[in-house]
């Protein structure tokens, strides 16, 4: 890849990681931190996104981060106060930011108008803010087009010109014409001091056109008054050249604070002299580079090699050998000790690095063929009776070793939870403003880990969530204040490890779920009988049912024509569950449990006839023994299990996946109640349950192609290829058959099939 | 000629991108995320022939290291340029104060980059 390119998307990696900075550091800011810090890690993350933004031309970007960094280093100077509508103004800006950056990283264009207001309030907040970005912008990529210089190579200067003898060459170097420059440069002492050498000045004119220095030494006291930190020297160089006055002074443009530059046409040269140079007996006349101010060893005060240039004691300095009478001697470039190439020092920053997602997984792969094979050298040495107690221990101690190894491997993949938690602050304050009402977002556990791929896919269901607490849930300030509540609502979010398993809850101190109009309306959806007798947790569930909405007018906030039965699918399809429970009155929780990992997964291990199936364990309710007078058949071929007081479809996977030598009757077999979060349930008929335990996961799209009714494979103990079993696929195949509209099943009181 | 370039920047876009332009032209890059990580560096590798440095940096910011870099005799006099998207002549001012050598403003040209450094350093 091109590596600007791979610069640009670590740039936008680098964007997300300051965007959280920043975020964490508003929100720090707005509950009242005013630590310096906190106020300079945000407008250091500010300054970063800009000075990267700058470099790859994200202009739109750069101006508005450019008013935003303006704003944050007056609060940081402290000629802004950091007050509470202040805060409101940069979290704003803060949610704009991550708004431009976003649109860069997918090659689009803000609306023009999106960042308006936004930027007018920064604007107005700081008085300072011109359209100064768009100009420094303009500069800096103008001069992309600088057109490169011919480089004199010191060395091949060196040979071609052999000139450090101080004998005057000016003659040689007299051109024709009077085009050019006459400098004269008289540096001080703080020139030396900033480690600013006027050789490489002299050398870099050189650059520009053909080039005489003649050094005046006039000022240079004898050798015991020398202050070997004073400036003494001055140069006079005609420079016969093309270039502009500009090209000359940016020669000069770290020095010129430091010194003396005159600057004038060398064709006023012909009247007006104006360096004493010719007159004074002791001048040094070469030509570049080899004027330079020569270090000399103090040691050995030669009084002839006097041109001792006061240069700050470089003396010290191994990589510049002190030049002497011979040409070449300071022009070797001193070799580069090989082992200096990548000194990463150590140091107290917490070391990372970046690595392949490809290269995680592989090793992760790896691990579970480890365990597996692991598995099966056990069961092999069982099959050989090999008694030996040692060598029992060995292979416990190996197992232990894999689960460890297993387990370290699967943590690389791992996460805080809070890349995604820190994209909710802002959500909330948006939803605040539109509902009008109080909001204060809680947070909690943030830094618990969990596996990228479930952090990524969390976000959508998350957003959801927040967004029916706030619209759904809180009630308006008005009405919190009639209740005798808090005029602002309270949403927490927080994530825990919890039995191997991430725990992350989304809670409101709103009204709680109407039980009654929820009722009502999976009445009036066909949902549930009417005379279905139910639990409150059970009427507060029904909330997750497909096509179920409770807003009486669809609002444009959670009413996008997405039900919480979408994220119910969407946490099962990360092998969660998820359950609400709700107090009228004091507000609702929604409880998400998620596995920490979607590379293993707890499974029931299954026989169907010849073949072994792992059902997921996070699909399953019970399982039981069914008597054949709960068998009913309907319809053709098909049956119905009674469950309690509910019927359920019974399919028997045997038949439904053609696998040889299946039981027929259920009732000599065990019946699996499953559920699909989306499309209710199914009683799975299956030879025998052989066991539950952990199964590495086989991706088969990745390695066959999709089968329809199986989600994944894995290798069993003995070696053997276990197919998993796509609940979900499974449910909807065979209840879309049964059930008109999907809905559960058919209460069983009082109406019977 | 390759020179050691010891870049010290807490925007690791901005080192890569340091990286990019210099090992391009020849030059031995070592690199740092702040002042103190710097200072910790400059120690370790001894001797470097250009620094280039952020001055907005977390634990200690670009005027603290040049100060670091300007009092330590074995360092006074390495050329030190300073890497900064504020053209503000205050900025510079004070940079310079502390003891820069030079500038360069962000985002930069990798032309005028090699250019700094070969006015700075022989």
């Amino acid at each position: 890849m091109d590596p600007m390119e791979t610069i640009k998307q670590g740039y936008f990696q680098e964007c997300e990681e300051l965007l959280l900075a920043m975020e964490e550091g508003l929100t720090a800011m707005e509950g009242g931190d005013t630590d310096p810090e906190t106020i300079n890690a945000v407008f250091r993350a500010v300054h970063s996104i800009k000075g990267g933004g700058g470099a790859f031309g994200f202009s739109d970007l750069v101006q508005f981060a450019h008013g935003f960094e303006t704003v944050m280093d007056q609060i940081r100077s402290g000629e802004l106060d950091p007050k509470p509508e202040v805060m409101q103004i940069l979290l704003r800006a803060g949610d704009m930011l991550s708004d431009h950056v976003a649109a860069a990283r997918s090659g689009t264009k803000l609306d023009p108008g999106h960042d308006e207001d936004s930027f007018a309030e920064l604007k107005a907040l700081s008085g300072k803010i011109g359209d100064l970005g768009e100009d420094e912008l303009k500069e800096s990529f103008e001069e992309l087009g600088f057109h490169q210089v011919h480089l004199v190579d010191l060395d091949d200067n060196a040979t071609a010109a052999p000139a450090a003898t101080p004998q005057p060459i000016a003659a040689a170097a007299s051109p024709v014409g009077g085009k050019g420059w006459l400098i004269r440069f008289v540096p001080r002492a703080e020139l030396y001091a900033k480690a600013n050498e006027p050789s490489l000045l002299f050398r870099e004119l050189a650059t520009l056109g053909e080039v005489d220095v003649v050094a005046d030494l006039s000022k240079l006291p004898s050798l015991e008054e020398i202050d070997p930190e004073q400036a003494y020297i001055s140069w006079t160089a005609k420079l016969h050249t093309d270039a502009t006055k500009d090209k000359v002074e940016e020669v000069f443009e770290f020095a010129s604070d430091d010194c003396e530059l005159d600057i004038h046409p060398l064709s006023e040269q012909a009247g007006v002299q104006p360096v004493p140079a010719a007159a004074v007996p002791e001048t040094i006349v070469a030509q570049t580079p080899m004027t330079a101010p020569q270090p000399v060893v103090t040691e050995v005060p030669t009084p002839a090699v006097a041109p001792a240039t006061p240069e700050p004691a470089p003396i010290a300095k191994a990589p510049e050998p002190p030049v002497s009478a011979v040409p070449s001697a300071p022009l070797v470039e001193k070799d580069h000790p090989s082992d200096r190439k990548e000194a990463h020092v150590e140091s107290t920053v917490k070391q990372t690095i970046r690595v392949d997602l490809d290269k995680i997984d592989r090793l992760n792969n790896l691990a579970g063929e480890l365990v597996i094979t692991q598995a099966m050298l056990a069961q092999r040495l069982l099959e050989f009776r090999a008694q030996s107690p040692l060598l029992a221990n060995n292979l416990a101690e190996f197992e232990h070793l894999l689960r460890e190894l297993q387990e370290g491997v699967m943590a690389i993949r791992t996460q805080p939870v809070k890349s995604v938690f820190q994209r909710m602050p802002r959500l909330v304050r948006e939803l605040a403003a539109q509902t009008n009402k109080q909001v204060r977002l809680v947070i909690k556990g943030e830094a618990t880990e969990v596996d990228k791929t479930v952090i990524e896919r969390l976000g959508d269901p998350l957003t959801h969530m927040i967004r029916n607490a706030v619209d759904h849930g809180l009630e308006t300030s008005d009405d919190r204040i009639t209740a005798g509540k808090d005029p602002e609502g309270t949403v927490t979010l927080s994530a825990e490890h919890r039995g191997g398993r991430i725990i992350i809850e989304v809670a409101d101190d709103g009204r709680g779920i109407n039980r009654a109009r929820v009722r009502e309306k999976a009445l009036e959806k066909g949902l549930i009988q009417p005379n279905a007798n139910l639990s409150d947790e059970e009427i507060d569930n029904l909330i997750f049912l497909p096509g179920f909405s409770t807003a009486k007018e669809v609002s444009n906030i959670s009413g996008r024509g997405v039900g919480m039965d979408v994220v119910r699918s969407s946490v099962s399809s990360l092998g969660g569950r998820i359950i609400m429970s709700s107090v009228p009155g004091s507000g609702s929780r929604f409880i998400m449990t998620l596995p920490l990992t979607l590379a293993v997964l707890d499974g029931m291990v299954v026989a169907v006839g010849e073949q072994t199936f792992v059902l997921p364990l996070s699909h399953i309710i019970e399982s039981l023994q069914p008597r054949s007078e709960d068998i009913k058949p309907f319809g053709l071929n098909r049956c119905l299990l009674k469950v309690r007081d509910s019927y359920v479809p019974l399919v028997k996977i045997g038949g439904l996946l053609n696998v040889h030598g299946a039981g027929t009757d259920p009732v000599k077999g065990v019946v699996i109640l499953v559920e699909s979060e989306g499309s209710g349930r199914l009683a799975l008929a299956v030879d025998q349950i052989l066991g539950q335990r952990q199964v590495v996961i086989k991706s088969f799209e990745g390695n066959y192609r999709h089968i329809e009714g199986i989600g994944a494979a894995t290798i069993l103990g003995d070696g053997r290829v276990a197919l998993i079993i796509d609940v979900d696929g499974i449910v909807t195949r065979c209840r879309g058959n049964l059930v008109e509209n999907g809905s559960i099943e058919r209460k069983a009181t009082g109406t019977g099939p | 000629m390759g020179k050691t370039v010891l870049t010290v920047d807490d925007s690791r876009t901005m080192r890569d991108m340091l990286k990019l332009a210099l090992t391009d032209a020849g030059h031995t890059v070592l690199q740092a995320e702040d002042g103190v990580h710097g200072v910790e560096v400059l120690a370790q590798a001894g001797d470097v022939d250009v620094i280039i440095t952020d001055i907005n940096m977390p634990r200690m910011d670009g005027y603290g290291f040049i100060d670091h870099v300007r009092s330590n005799p074995k360092t006074r006099a390495t050329p030190i340029l300073v890497l900064t998207t504020e053209s503000e002549p205050a900025k510079k001012q004070k940079a310079r104060d502390a003891g820069a050598t030079g500038w360069i403003v962000k985002p930069f040209d990798p032309v005028k980059l090699v250019a700094a450094i070969r006015r700075v350093s022989p």
